[in-house]
């Protein structure tokens, strides 16, 4: 709860008082949501190419999340490091502590 | 309403109202795919979490056209600002997805 | 991942039913780890079906390598030649192509190949090494598979066990990310050699003559073997034959696949066609998919065309059971009804209860067990009080199925354990599942179906058993003759319940004649597709375990179907005797409409409840003009002295007898001669003859269309052109291609949607391309006005035009006058592309071994004119292009002199009821998709247009304009289809994109016409075209001048029983060149190199050069002649099936190519495909019987080194650095696309482009520089 009370509040900081805008504020949140799970393996559909990447969160710049993908739908695109925008971002998942974990398929048979 | 554990805007008390209950929600893109498996971003679940930027669904159906009732092996969050519309929903109904 | 398959090709005895029914010289695919264990089984059981020889299949995941250790044991060579995947063409082919190393393997030998995938489905593979079209080639005995690729990550279990499998045709499919789905492997295949147990080919108890086979999965239940049963009086002995024929109560379950699943299972039906010769139609009871599956705005589908070596996935919407979650038996089936009949049909069966292999089926054969899917719910455990399906039915083994509860007027009780399945909400005809949601709108019809004659034509060709269906309060307008008979088309709006009543009011028997043998036909039905229904009572058929829906005469059942969405013609037909009266009419649509509407009759504006034309209105969407066109064949007419027309060789034979229809109408060819001259190019003039009997579609300039195409008998492909009018194929998808011609097959079903526009009051022919159709008089016309007219509703929601004060025109029975386009005004700045065209009568050689047309008749650029009459210049079919934004116009001299090859009776190749029809001396072009104004440049002299057609030393002006890039269209004559077309009066334009220059691909000169050239353009990468003409019907001389009857399978020792079908007459072409096996082979050894440059000379069809990631576009169209539709397909490259679609499937193949077909293919990745490999890739037919044989194949050279033959692309830089470019090229991208802005901004004069003369391309380039483009 602090944690939240805190976001919001670096996040009115960062846009400047008088200027707040619940469109700005709901993105912001989600590039937070990012940049604190540093680290965990996150799973992103967006509707451009190559639509599903699945791999570690290595850093949020501004509203890009840098990724190191480890599965897309593209084969050959797998272990890029991609710069993501996070208003692109369609769906997600972060895998936490105690929470399912994302599946990996790329040594075909899983239980 | 039970006592929010988070500080929700007002603005985002719409979603905060349908926490803990089941939902259809429809994101804004035309179609996602998955491994090639193509569908139009249409999800229903129970709303498990609610922030100021998003919101999670767990246990999460994808209205895959082929497979309506596809459990997704994770939960899913959605950016606010990509959902199209969503509305308290049976999870069980099953409704023409074309 | 590395996937390592050892392969075995083996000769085995293929056994297709119980009946001993088998192909004593089959040939399979087979993993060499059960290659013994076959032999052993099949050893075992000569005379039953073993369950391991089926069609190969293997799997594995995209991104995947795939090794295949492939192993000959036939007594020839053969291969694997893969579709779809990238590999290796020198190495791994599967075929001795070009220049190429041979990749097949001698008998005894082995060969690795080498495949990667990198996208799911079906990757067909087949043998090349002897792809003779007899029973001497190896595809018709069997030797085809596939590898299925599954999505990334995916591992398969055998359904019954749970196991991990290495192969087979079904399968479960897990992902950790995507619900698992279950697997049917389906192959569609034909003309395999099927002999009954005697050794023989079977005999039809029915027509005691000997019957074909067709076949899915090596296996097939055809109707002869069950009615043997009966006439025998093993089972049922009051029945006839084809109304059990798929009834499991009578004989349990067919040897076909049966595709079993739980209600609700994902399910993905990867279908194959692996045969040789027909185009199939697949239709799925109760279920529907998406043409495109992985796009999901894609058109939906339940029924599909099919070529040869064509493939789809079919992934039902809703999974098993659809929206509605029906249990039961849903039929599959080939459509076409002589090939239903002759065994290629299975079915789906949903279950409702978990099947552990405890269960048995009514007839005590144990029901297999099936593993629930992992993420499905479990079904139920079945219990004495709910058995589930099918055993609360209560059927008696060895009888026919029993009628269903609730629905029958006068019908049984249902028993307990019946209504322990029903649904809660159970009505009659919706009783073990109602699809609609609670509170649904309702609407009622009461249908009766009777018998009365039909007749077609003013000449008196009728149906003296004329079948349809009805409304019951039109009954007594219908019988008095006050209301023709046309097919049932009735209306809902989407959301609806639709309940019917419907009486059975036809006779118990038919035929009696020619065409037909008596035959019962004591029950029928309606059967319908799309909607959602209750397939175990309102199934309107008679299948597996389900009840029988259909009744018997005097009958009246109930049914009940839900729209769920708004859908197109949605097609419902008889399913009980539809072999026997379909044919007659017995076909109907009823067209689901938007929320809303209502449906108006266009000539009085009052509300309709049942026609084939309609006025829609909706609060919410554009009024729209409605028709429903119902093609069909076989249809059984008599001439007005009673004799038959087209009479098959014995009654009840499936060979193609009867004559054609549109809707119960024809305008046959034949009938629109006028006396003295009889020219051919008038047949389509109301001015000369009135207006044809078919149906006419009317409209106001501008209304809002839906044309409803349907098909309603019964065997053949059709081929739907409209002129002028275009529309996208997928209606919901707006990136789909856009069309003006489509492939139909039985019970398809197409909306084309478009507003009609044009100036003044103006006629637009349609028709079914081929020669067979139109010659039958498959055409007729739509017919708009520029001022009201009384027998016209203006639409409500548009301004109502004002009166029209002239009459409307008469018949004058004297030709129209010619057309006159006026000044055409072009707007300022427009550029204007010329073509100065003539046509000629010439002889065309198709091959260097002196196969050759001597009465060819092309067009060609007048430059040409001379070589080619000179014999210095063989022709190729006259391709030109435009440019995106440019007016073209093509004036065409008619310098067609003759000799033509008949003064009046045509014979080989021949069409049905063949008639006196002289050569016409006129001549035109019309051109597909082009925007023009149909007044003047249509090429066709259709209604009460004016003359089109250019008589003999006269020229002719067309003015089209280019208005998008829709790529490649046919050009073709319009003045005598019958005469001119297959002798070569075709061609094709191209729609390139904006600012591009033509360039020979060898000189990198500006070129005006050709098969092979180098695209330029400023804002684009520099591409290659090749062009193909894929055309049949030809009619050729061999060298010593003597008649080539096609086809002439090679090799065989005895001649074919069967007579050829009319729309397989005729030699074939690439662009008026074949490569005939027969001039290459000359003993069963010799096949293998038949491909082979190395062994013989390169092919005489059009050798195309590149070089490896050239950018390649190829341009397909299909002008001239038959019904009978052949796949295209290339080797090692894949493109999209819908070219500016991004959502549309990747394939290699296009399947259905008929007249008026065309369609564009960018290669993806270039030439050599993904990796850029040099090599000899075959483009070809697809269909082994017997288009390979008769030389469509060719080849796409993609070269090592660098060539003077071929000069390599350019990038723009390097183009911009050539002089010639300097001085007539934009100097740079921002230039060229200022140019393009400047031709809106107001100035002067057009530019004129024109491909008449050497120099005035260049003049007209310098003129488009100094309007446009600045010098640097």
């Amino acid at each position: 709860m602090r944690d939240n009370i805190d976001d919001l509040n670096t996040i009115e900081n960062q846009l400047g008082s008088g200027a707040i805008n619940i469109n700005d504020i709901r993105q912001a949140v989600v590039s937070r949501e990012f940049e604190k799970h540093r680290g965990d393996k996150a799973l992103l559909l967006i509707f451009q190419f190559p639509f599903l990447i699945i791999g570690e969160i290595l850093d949020v710049v501004s509203d890009y999340l840098l990724i190191k993908a480890e599965v897309t739908n593209v084969t050959e695109l797998d272990d890029e490091e991609f710069r993501v925008h996070i208003d692109d971002i369609e769906v997600f998942y972060i895998e936490k502590k105690g929470k399912p974990r994302i599946p990996d398929i790329r040594n075909g048979r899983h239980a | 309403m039970k006592e929010k554990e988070i500080d929700i805007l007002p603005e985002n008390e719409l979603f905060y109202e349908l926490l803990d209950q089941e939902i259809l929600l429809v994101m804004n893109s035309k179609q996602l795919s998955i491994l090639g498996q193509t569908f139009r971003p249409i999800f229903t679940g129970k709303v498990v979490e609610v922030t100021n930027g998003f919101i999670t669904l767990n246990p999460v159906i994808i209205k895959m056209h082929n497979a309506p009732f596809y459990k997704f092996p994770t939960p899913l969050s959605f950016p606010m600002e990509h959902i199209s519309l969503f509305t308290p929903f049976d999870p069980n109904r099953r409704i023409p997805l074309i | 991942m590395l996937r390592k398959y050892h392969v075995v090709a083996i000769p085995i005895r293929i056994v297709v039913n119980r009946f001993g029914d088998h192909d004593p010289d089959g040939m399979m695919y087979v993993l060499k780890e059960n290659e013994s264990y076959v032999k052993k089984q099949v050893e075992l059981n000569p005379y039953t079906p073993v369950d391991l020889v089926e069609p190969l299949v293997i799997r594995a995941n995209v991104g995947d390598e795939v090794e295949i250790l492939f192993e000959n044991k036939l007594p020839f060579h053969t291969g694997m030649h893969i579709q779809d995947a990238d590999y290796d063409v020198l190495t791994s082919d599967g075929a001795f192509v070009g220049l190429n190393p041979n990749t097949t393997v001698a008998p005894g030998e082995s060969i690795i190949y080498k495949w990667q995938v990198f996208n799911e489905g079906v990757h067909f593979f087949s043998d090349l090494g002897n792809p003779l079209s007899s029973e001497l080639g190896s595809n018709v005995h069997g030797l085809f598979g596939a590898l299925f690729v599954e999505p990334r990550g995916s591992w398969w279990t055998d359904p019954v066990t749970g196991k991990p499998i290495n192969s087979g045709n079904f399968a479960d499919v897990h992902n950790p990310i995507l619900p698992s789905f279950r697997e049917y492997g389906w192959f569609f295949h034909d003309e395999m050699e099927v002999d009954d147990l005697t050794g023989q080919k079977p005999i039809s108890p029915h027509t005691l003559q000997p019957e074909a086979t067709h076949a899915i999965n090596y296996r097939a239940e055809p109707m002869r073997n069950r009615m043997r049963l009966i006439q025998e009086g093993v089972v049922c002995p009051d029945c006839e034959g084809e109304e059990v024929h798929h009834d499991s109560w009578v004989f349990g379950d067919p040897d076909t696949p049966i595709l079993r699943a739980y209600i609700g299972d994902p399910i993905k039906i990867r279908l194959v066609h692996g045969g040789a010769q027909e185009t199939h139609v697949f239709h799925y009871h109760v279920h529907q998919w998406l043409f495109e599956p992985t796009d999901i705005d894609s058109e939906i589908l339940d029924a599909q065309a099919i070529s040869p070596q064509n493939h789809y996935t079919v992934s039902p919407l809703y999974g098993a059971g659809s929206l509605q979650g029906a249990i039961g038996d849903a039929i599959i089936h080939c459509h076409l009804y002589p090939h239903f009949g002759e065994g290629m049909w299975g079915m789906q069966r949903n279950f409702d209860v978990l099947q552990d292999g405890s269960m048995c089926y009514p007839n005590g054969v144990q029901i297999k067990a099936l593993q629930p899917l992992p993420g499905r719910p479990l079904p139920p455990k079945p219990t004495a009080e709910r058995p589930g399906f099918p055993n609360f039915i209560p059927g008696v083994p060895g009888f026919k199925a029993p009628r269903p509860p609730l629905g029958i007027e006068g019908g049984r009780e249902a028993t307990q354990i019946e209504k322990n399945h029903f649904d809660k909400r159970a009505i009659p005809g919706a009783v073990f599942v109602n699809p609609a949601p609670p509170g649904a709108p309702e609407r009622e019809f009461h249908v009766v179906s009777i018998q009365k004659k039909i007749v077609y034509n003013k000449e008196g060709w009728h149906d003296p058993e004329g079948r349809f269906y009805l409304l019951k309060e039109d009954l007594d307008d219908v019988l008095s003759g006050k209301k023709e008979p046309e097919p049932f088309v009735i209306r809902a709006n989407a959301g609806e319940l639709i309940r019917f009543k419907y009486t059975n009011l036809l006779p118990e028997t038919i035929g009696g004649n020619a065409f037909q043998l008596v035959n019962r036909t004591y029950e029928s039905g309606m059967h319908v597709h799309f909607v959602k229904f209750d397939p175990l009572v309102s199934d309107g058929a008679n299948v597996g375990w389900n009840y029988d829906s259909g009744i018997l005469q005097g009958e009246t059942i109930e049914y009940a179907w839900y729209a769920d969405v708004e859908l197109k013609a949605t097609f419902w037909h008889d399913h009980l005797f539809p072999n026997e009266h379909q044919q007659h009419g017995v076909f109907s649509s009823i067209n689901i409409q938007p929320r809303g509407s209502k449906y108006l009759d266009s000539r009085t504006g009052k509300e309709l409840k049942a026609g084939t034309q309609a006025t829609i209105i909706n609060p919410l969407i554009p009024d729209f003009r409605e028709i429903n066109l119902f093609v069909q064949d076989f249809a059984l007419l008599f001439d007005k002295d009673g004799c038959p027309l087209n009479p098959p060789a014995y009654p009840n034979s499936p060979d193609d007898p009867g004559v054609m229809g549109i809707n119960f109408k024809n305008e046959p060819l034949q009938f629109r001669l006028k006396e003295p001259d009889c020219d051919p190019a008038y047949v389509f003039s109301s001015w000369v003859h009135g207006d044809p009997v078919t149906p006419m579609l009317l409209t106001y300039n501008g209304d809002p269309v839906r044309v409803r195409l349907l098909q309603g008998a019964q065997e053949e492909s059709h081929s739907f052109n409209l002129h002028r009018q275009r529309w996208h194929r997928e209606r919901p998808d707006l990136d789909s291609e856009l069309d003006q011609q489509q492939h139909i097959g039985i019970s398809e079903s197409f909306t084309f949607e478009f507003s009609m526009e044009g100036k003044g009051d103006f006629d637009m022919l349609y028709h079914f391309g081929s020669i067979d159709d139109i010659w039958l008089g498959n055409w007729g016309i739509f017919r708009s006005f520029e001022k009201r007219i009384p027998h016209l509703i203006p639409l409500p929601d548009r301004e109502a035009p004002p009166w029209r004060k002239e009459p409307l025109p008469c018949p004058t029975g004297e030709r129209p006058p010619m057309a006159h386009p006026g000044k055409i005004k072009y707007p300022k700045k427009a550029k204007v592309r010329k073509y100065d065209v003539v046509a000629l009568s010439t002889r065309i050689d198709y091959n260097d071994e002196g196969d050759h047309d001597p009465f060819g008749i092309v067009f060609a650029l007048k430059k040409d004119e001379d070589d080619i009459l000179s014999g210095k210049l063989n022709p190729e079919p006259l391709i030109i292009r435009a440019n995106v934004g440019e007016y073209v116009e093509v004036t065409v001299t008619n310098k067609i002199t003759g000799p033509f090859h008949h003064d009046g009776c045509h014979g080989y190749p021949e069409v049905p009821v063949e008639a006196f029809f002289p050569t016409s001396r006129r001549i035109s072009l019309h051109a597909q998709l082009v925007q023009y104004d149909v007044r003047h440049s249509d090429g066709a002299t259709v209604g009460f247009n004016d003359d089109q057609t250019i008589g003999p030393g006269e020229s002719y002006t067309y003015y089209w304009y280019i208005d998008q890039e829709f790529g490649a269209v046919n050009l073709v004559d319009m003045a005598d289809i019958r005469n001119h077309r297959h002798h070569g009066a075709f061609g094709m334009l191209i729609a390139e994109p904006r600012g591009s220059d033509y360039l020979d691909p060898k000189t990198r000169d500006q070129v005006k016409a050709g098969s092979q050239v180098i695209i330029s353009n400023p804002l684009l990468p520099e591409y290659r075209e090749f062009a193909l003409l894929m055309h049949d019907g030809a009619r050729l001389l061999d060298k010593n001048g003597k008649l080539i009857i096609d086809p002439e399978p090679l090799l065989q020792v005895e001649p074919d029983e069967e007579e050829t079908d009319p729309e397989d007459q005729g030699s074939r072409g690439f662009n008026y060149r074949n490569e005939r096996f027969s001039h290459r082979v000359e003993t069963l050894e010799d096949v293998f190199k038949v491909f082979s440059s190395k062994v013989h000379e390169d092919p005489s069809t059009p050798l195309f050069l590149s070089y490896p990631g050239d950018p390649v576009t190829m341009r397909l169209a299909a002008p001239a002649d038959r019904a009978r539709a052949h796949t295209f397909l290339i080797h090692g490259h894949t493109f999209r099936r819908s070219e500016d679609d991004m959502n549309s499937s990747i394939v290699s193949v296009r399947g259905q190519n008929v007249p008026g077909s065309n369609d564009d293919f960018s290669l993806f990745y270039g030439a050599g495909g993904l990796f850029n490999r040099p090599g000899d890739y075959m483009y070809r037919s697809g269909n082994i019987r017997w288009d390979l044989e008769l030389g469509l194949w060719g080849i796409m050279r993609v070269l090592r080194k660098r060539t003077k033959d071929l000069a390599p692309l350019k990038e723009y830089s390097e183009r911009y650095k050539e002089k010639k470019y300097r001085t007539n090229r934009f100097s740079s991208a921002k230039s060229f696309i200022r140019s393009i802005s400047d031709e809106q901004s107001t100035s002067h004069e057009h530019t004129t482009v024109t491909a008449n003369g050497e120099n005035s391309l260049k003049m007209s380039r310098d003129e488009g520089v100094k309007d446009g483009g600045s010098l640097p």
